[in-house]
């Protein structure tokens, strides 16, 4: 892994020097370019976390703030994840320098060409990559910052003791003003290693050090310290390893020298020298140990950024996503793979079916919480309001939809669906100025100009009533009649809406899926009669399933003008005697169960009471 | 005689103000158009929503150097040396602003736009809270002072400071920025009530809402609710809900509470105190509890009691406006300083009016106890207002410019208390509030600014140096303790 400096002796030792670098380019970054392409998939991320920026003055102004620099910077570089290839393209990009770059300080710290180690903070940075938000490029570029920083002091800075003091102390603060506590770090740690190993000034090394705690303490009598923004949804211990890594390496490496090859090294090597060193062949003695190590550090790696990925969350995103866009199919292929959905991509899920006419088809063909309301409001976690949003605008309900929309903006602040959500809704509640503000902030988000496009200009009452025609499919099913409610019954918003509007399919089939999902079989199938006021073609499956159910649990007989279908009726004869033969009380039974009727409601509404059973009586243990 | 009738019509729209309306007037955002101004306010920036491709702005007045502004866009961003010159060497004066645009074939004018500079002057700093409309969640929110003779925003205490906690009903004794009080909620045990008196801060472990200062600094009145959020199917999204309200009184100088009965009947909700500049009287807002299904029933009416703060006595509550005579709920009741007006707000129900676009301002005048709507309110919701210390300036939040976000309007009130068109506050881009997707609530008028700094305050909140624990006391009908001027006990 790592080559001491040693004068080469055989010619059989020589290598090309350009080799080493040029079998990484080829080999090792376009990988890093195809696992972010594919695997994390930036634009997923980006329409998840943003950063959402709002290209105006103030913005540049933030660059201004103690470390506001550093984070503006990260914040505009990730605004190329929209692309998938171009936020793939620049990771890549920064990992090449973050590499390149950790090489050059390694060898100027230790003397030592260590190219399989100087993939470490890569591989940091991939495992970094895996989580959400625009932390990636806001730390690597602290890092490389840090690092460039390093490279170029250590090379260029004059060796005279007092003009360096002074250049450390100086950069040091810099770093810390512009870039916060980690790139400051890392520089600090960088030339303390220098200066004290290669250069044995172990006092001189500590001037870093006290240039940034000076700067710290000059940021807070002033009333503001560094740090990161609490936007980032920073995984802390990652990024302080990445922050880190390369001085732990540098010290690593040291000590892996002194043991394989102990002799004093040059105080410092001049200009050939060092193009020397960097050449180096391995040392002779004990090459296995450097190539298990090599080999060690490339599988440790890739096993930290294989592991840190959580595909839950990518499938989480991608709904998101795919949502947005509209691509409803896209959302069910997403949902359909996965064994659980937390509530936000549940919802998106519920209102994908509904686009595509299955809602009551096959709602439990696809992962559901157990108990969950398809419309749950603020109860269901403030993540999820935005989810909600644009069913209930669909639906007609736009005073609901209006306090579900600000919980989002309040909570995920100006994201161009939050801002897009809340231009059209006040555009139906008649408040064409307001309209035109969101629409005139959404405008000033990247990439949002031609969402904006489609909204009104805003001052003009008439002309916003007569621009926004995509409007109108939902004017009509607006609610005509108040009723003061808290928070978001959904039953009795849906139940008095339907009063006013029985046609409202969205709604109907909303109602419907609560009472399924909160088993209520008996308002359920009170409410079957109203599937004559719209054109199913016969009842859908899961209303047969429910209605099967319920005339067995309750002994009922419910005539309806439509006959459940007899598919469904052998269906359920098997699963009453798979139930009778208790086939849930063994794990082989229950996967048969989950086999043969896990797309049923039964399976669902079994599930659900086991659960809520086993649930009270650990609550009541 | 029907000239005659058109001739007072026209005259009374012009003297109302609404000259946006006048024939030949530009149209300008924010409306800076038939407007008084105070001699102090910085200078009021605008765009020109008229087509063309060079604006020329002129600004003159009897004496003084006129201010020409020539700008390729339509954005009029006025020198402030020059503004501050020609208003303070022409206060009681006309203010003309003469606009004209050239669309390629020269200059053509526009009618002059006509403002007025008043005498009196207007408090210099205004605070306010700043937040995005909420419901349930909050993340930023704080509460802010602008320099009305300036641009300048600066923050008195963002919620960033203290764990991200709610900042509410901030309350000025007497306009004077060295000593307030403020509600802090969010936090984990008592939600506390922040006491700055003389710039020194104490943290009063007491909840308490709406606050408002006895003159002498001795008294803070404050409602004791019980408030919860709801929502409509149609119309306005949110609403307030009182299920019990109740007025008490935080002693400062002995560091008590008390509930006195007068203020605190069982079988109403009093809420919106607001003291009468010279302390003798009580303001506040009464009405009937019902449950929230009948939330439509829920009217307050206005009253005041009498007070002697040397004896500590408390007089018989007076009606002064009825709900059931007006069918409307009145709640906010301000007077003026002077003691000559009675600004309050009027709203279909409940006592939050700043969520109804029906609210309305009305004005009693204390002498007659004649109330009237005032004339300039809109069809949206005009609501939180506050007096100048001379009386004769009044800033409200009003939600005309869009319906959604609340924007402090100043109103001049002359001596016959007729309130002139108010004017919007002005800021350094003139089409600010067409993308500030924040709202400003509360604003009330300082003498200056807040010296007290935003990290003193959090760290008043969080990690408190005085600690108030207030006692409770049952009124006695004898006299309070004797003043000794403000001061603090721990």
């Amino acid at each position: 892994m790592a080559t001491a400096h040693q004068p080469a002796k055989s010619p059989k030792a020589k290598t090309v020097p350009w080799l080493v670098p040029a079998t990484f380019l080829v080999a090792f970054f376009p990988g890093v370019f195809c696992y972010v392409l594919w695997r994390v998939s930036p634009a997923f991320e980006y329409h998840v976390a943003g950063p959402f920026l709002l290209l105006e003055p103030s913005l540049f102004k933030s660059g201004l703030k103690p470390a506001g620099l550093l984070e503006l910077a990260g914040a505009l570089l990730a605004q190329l994840n929209y692309q998938n290839w171009s936020g793939a393209l620049a990771f890549t990009l920064l990992a090449v320098l973050a590499w390149r770059l950790t090489r050059t300080v390694l060898r100027e710290v230790t003397a030592c060409s260590a190219d399989i180690a100087a993939l470490t903070p890569v591989f940091l940075l991939l495992a970094l990559r895996n989580q959400h938000g625009h932390t990636t490029t806001t730390v690597g570029l602290g890092l490389l910052g840090a690092l460039a920083g390093a490279a170029a002091c250590f090379r260029w800075l004059p060796h005279a003791k007092w003009p360096r003091a002074t250049a450390w102390l100086l950069v040091s603060a810099a770093f810390l003003v512009t870039g916060g506590f980690g790139p400051a770090l890392t520089f600090s740690a960088l030339v303390l290693l220098f200066e004290g190993l290669r250069e044995r000034r172990w006092t001189l090394g500590l001037t870093p050090l006290a240039g940034a705690a000076t700067a710290t303490l000059a940021l807070h009598l002033f009333g503001t310290g560094p740090g990161l923004s609490s936007r980032m949804d920073t995984p802390l211990l990652l990024a302080i390893a990445v922050y880190l890594c390369v001085p732990t390496l540098a010290l690593a490496l040291q000590m892996l020298t002194r043991i394989s090859a102990p002799e004093p090294q040059p105080s410092r090597p001049g200009k050939h020298e060092r193009k020397r060193i960097a050449h180096a062949t391995p040392p002779h003695h004990r090459p296995i140990l450097g190539h298990a190590l090599a080999g060690g550090l490339l599988v440790a790696g890739a096993a930290l950024v294989w592991f840190t990925f959580d595909g839950q969350r990518k499938a989480a995103a991608a709904i998101d996503y795919h949502f947005d866009r509209g691509h409803f199919d896209h959302v069910l292929q997403v949902a359909v793979k996965q064994t659980g959905l937390d509530l936000p991509a549940q919802i998106r899920m519920h209102r994908a079916l509904y686009h595509q006419g299955r809602l009551p088809e096959d709602l439990f063909s696809y992962p559901n919480q157990l108990g969950a309301e398809p419309l749950p409001g603020v109860i269901g976690g403030i993540n999820s309001c935005r989810a909600q949003t644009r069913a209930l605008l669909e639906m007609g309900l736009v005073s609901d939809a209006e306090h579900l929309a600000h919980e989002a903006l309040e909570m995920e602040g100006e994201r161009p669906d939050v801002l897009l959500d809340l231009a059209e809704i006040n555009v139906l509640k008649d408040r064409p100025v307001a309209a035109g503000m969101f629409a005139r902030v959404l405008r000033k988000v990247p990439f949002q100009a031609a969402s904006a496009q489609q909204l009104p200009a805003g001052l003009d009452r008439d002309a916003c009533r007569m621009e926004c025609a995509r409007l109108d499919a939902i004017r009509p099913l607006m609610v005509t009649n108040d009723l003061p409610h808290e928070g978001l019954p959904t039953e009795a918003l849906l139940t008095h809406y339907l009063q006013f509007n029985p046609t409202n399919r969205m709604a109907f089939e909303y109602l419907m899926a609560h009472y399924l999902l909160t088993l209520d079989l008996r308002k359920l199938v009170d409410r079957l009669w109203q599937l004559d006021n719209f054109s199913y073609p016969h009842i859908p499956r899961h209303y047969e399933e429910a209605l099967l159910l319920y005339q067995n649990l309750s002994g009922a007989r419910i005539e309806l003008s439509r006959p459940v279908r007899p598919e469904t009726a052998q269906r359920f004869a098997a699963f009453s005697e798979a139930m009778r033969q208790k086939l849930y009380s063994t794990p082989a039974g229950q996967a048969q169960l989950a086999r043969e009727f896990g797309d049923t409601y039964w399976y669902y509404y079994y599930s659900t009471q086991t659960y809520l059973k086993n649930r009270r009586e650990k609550g009541a243990g | 005689m029907i000239y005659r009738l058109i001739a007072v019509a026209l005259l009374a729209v012009y003297a109302l103000g609404f000259g946006a309306d006048a024939p030949g007037w530009p149209k300008i955002f924010p409306d800076y158009a038939g407007v008084t101004i105070p001699p102090n306010i910085g200078p009021l920036h605008f765009q020109i929503q008229e087509p063309g491709r060079q604006f020329r702005t002129v600004f003159r007045s009897k004496a003084g150097q006129p201010i020409v502004v020539e700008v390729p866009d339509s954005s009029v961003l006025i020198p402030q040396r020059p503004w501050k010159a020609l208003l303070q060497a022409n206060v009681g004066q006309e203010l003309l602003i003469e606009i004209s645009t050239d669309n390629g074939g020269g200059f053509s004018s526009f009618a002059t736009i006509t403002n007025r500079i008043a005498h009196d002057p207007i408090d210099s700093h205004l605070t306010y809270r700043l937040l995005r409309p909420l419901y349930n969640a909050y993340t930023q929110l704080g509460i802010y002072q602008r320099d009305l003779e300036s641009f300048k925003q600066t923050p008195i205490l963002e919620n960033s400071r203290f764990d991200s906690g709610c900042l509410n009903c901030h309350t000025p004794l007497n306009r004077n920025p060295h000593s307030f009080a403020f509600n802090v909620r969010g936090l984990a045990k008592e939600q506390p009530m922040m006491l700055v008196i003389s710039n020194q801060i104490a943290r009063v472990e007491k909840t308490m809402g709406y606050l408002s200062w006895h003159p002498s600094g001795r008294l803070l009145a404050f409602s004791a609710s019980k408030l919860s959020l709801f929502s409509h199917t149609l119309g306005e999204t949110r609403d307030v809900y009182d299920a019990a309200s109740n007025l008490g009184v935080y002693r400062v100088d002995s560091n008590a509470v008390v509930f006195p009965p007068t203020i605190g009947l069982t079988n109403r909700n009093e809420t919106w105190p607001g003291w009468s500049a010279d302390g003798r009287y009580l303001y506040y807002s009464s009405g009937e509890p019902f449950p929230l299904e009948k939330f439509r029933r829920i009217r307050y009416d206005i009253m005041r009691v009498r007070y002697d703060i040397d004896t500590d006595h408390w007089g018989e509550p007076e009606l002064l406006v009825s709900s059931k005579e007006t069918g409307l709920s009145a709640c906010q009741p301000k007077p003026s300083p002077d003691g000559r007006w009675l600004l309050y707000t009027m709203c279909r129900n409940g006592n939050f009016p700043i969520y109804q676009s029906a609210s309305d301002l009305h004005v009693m005048d204390l002498n007659t106890r004649q109330s009237r709507r005032l004339e300039i309110n809109s069809d949206q919701a005009d609501s939180w207002h506050s007096w100048s210390g001379n009386s004769r300036w009044v800033v409200f939040s009003s939600k005309r410019i869009d319906g959604l976000f609340a924007r402090p309007h100043f109103s001049y009130v002359d001596a016959n208390g007729f309130f002139h068109k108010p004017f919007v506050l002005a800021q350094e881009d003139p089409v600010f509030y067409l993308s500030f997707l924040k709202t400003f609530n509360v604003p009330e008028f300082m003498q200056g600014p807040v010296a007290v700094t935003q990290a003193e305050l959090a760290s008043a909140i969080m990690k408190p140096r005085k600690v108030l624990h207030p006692q409770g006391v049952t009124p006695s009908p004898g006299g309070s303790p004797a003043y000794s001027g403000p001061q603090m006990r721990e």
